[in-house]
């Protein structure tokens, strides 16, 4: 079974989402505090916003990211190199 | 030849086998030097001019010996240093090559999508080539960004690019099929943690994934290692920007992440800097993009409205 994770153990948790993307604010210990002060201290520490890619853009660039690896052939090392490469690693390392 | 060096080499090898507390042992004191000019009188029956002759002799020979290892030693650590130096001086020329291919770009009027992904690729690929020079293994670049989903904590990842060589090793149809999201992955959890505590350190990194016991990964089983992943070390970098006015709101396009096959070879010195400055420069051409991608999307709204 995938171990659970509380998002209360994460350390920070969504301040406001739409859309566009999601902002993160910290979560800070109660510590007797009231919600009003505790959420004033969390709304003054650094947050931070994660604009989103659409669904169509991420495929439409990803169709690009496919014509421009997806082409290039990658050479692959003789024995002979790695041999080299091997008895460099052993004497310069 | 670098006569220079190789007379360096030899003048501090002479010094370092003349030192050490051997000679201190054998010739520290007056009865010590007797005892070893008449070892050979005492012990072979020798007499007193001949044991003398063997007792420099065998000095001779063992300061001879210090000195050919303190050479190989010292020739050795010098290799190694011209070998790193290179390595990071070819880092700086990969790299140089990257930003001048980004700046060409944005230049150039009308700088579309396949010249952004080009320039994203380039720096992987570079990134890539970089850190299998620096840490001698097989090392993987990609580049995660997050997308509409469920708008919370759980929110979804995916790969905008990675290096030529793992797209084509590492796009299995699992992994694909997995939802990558910012909860499941100590890695993006732990930088975001970093980034929202007003931390500089603006990354996550583990050079032990295997023994790591509070590590969570939704790509394991994604490859074919069974329940396993295909990397050791991992360094996950925000695209944030290196400096920012406000520091209240930091905004973050994703994650760079850089994983290898081997256990412990990122240090968190140089590869945490250069990854920095290339997430750095990719937080530019990211947001860039996305602002001329929302300006055509005004123009044409404001457009249809007239």
């Amino acid at each position: 079974m995938p171990k659970v994770i509380k998002p209360k153990n994460l350390g920070f948790e969504v301040y406001e989402s739409n859309i566009n993307g999601v902002t993160f604010k910290r979560v800070v210990a109660r510590k007797g505090r009231k919600n009003k002060e505790k959420f004033k201290i969390e709304l003054a520490m650094p947050k931070v916003t994660m604009a989103y890619f659409s669904d169509d853009d991420l495929t439409n660039l990803r169709e690009i990211e496919n014509e421009i690896s997806g082409n290039i052939n990658t050479p692959h090392l003789s024995r002979l190199q790695g041999l080299v490469l091997g008895i460099k690693g052993i004497f310069v390392e | 030849m670098n006569y220079k060096e190789i007379v360096n080499i030899i003048l501090k090898s002479w010094k370092e086998s003349l030192s050490g507390w051997i000679w201190k042992w054998l010739f520290g004191s007056f009865p010590a030097l007797c005892t070893v000019l008449l070892f050979a009188k005492n012990f072979i029956g020798q007499t007193l001019i001949d044991s003398i002759k063997w007792a420099a002799i065998v000095i001779g020979l063992f300061i001879f010996l210090r000195l050919a290892v303190r050479i190989i030693i010292n020739s050795l650590k010098y290799l190694h240093d011209v070998y790193k130096e290179s390595v990071y001086g070819d880092a700086i020329i990969r790299l140089r090559d990257s930003f001048g291919k980004v700046h060409y770009y944005r230049k150039t009027p009308g700088y579309q999508d396949k010249e952004f992904m080009d320039s994203l690729i380039d720096f992987c690929n570079g990134l890539k080539e970089i850190f299998e020079r620096i840490t001698n293994s097989n090392c993987a670049v990609s580049i995660k960004v997050p997308i509409q989903s469920s708008l919370d904590e759980r929110t979804v990842l995916k790969n905008l690019c990675r290096d030529s060589v793992s797209y084509k090793q590492r796009n299995t149809t699992e992994y694909n099929s997995a939802k990558h999201t910012i909860i499941g992955n100590t890695c993006f959890t732990k930088t975001l943690n970093n980034i929202i505590t007003g931390s500089d350190k603006r990354y996550y990194l583990n050079n032990d994934i295997p023994n790591s016991k509070e590590y969570d990964n939704t790509s394991k089983g994604c490859f074919s290692i069974e329940n396993d992943l295909p990397y050791k070390s991992e360094m996950v970098h925000a695209i944030v920007p290196l400096f920012n006015n406000d520091k209240n709101n930091i905004k973050c396009h994703g994650f760079v992440c850089i994983d290898s096959d081997k256990q412990n070879v990122f240090d968190e010195k140089y590869s945490i800097a250069i990854i920095e400055g290339v997430a750095d420069g990719i937080y530019d051409i990211i947001s860039e993009r996305n602002l001329s991608i929302n300006n055509n999307i005004k123009s044409i709204e404001s457009a249809k409205s007239n």
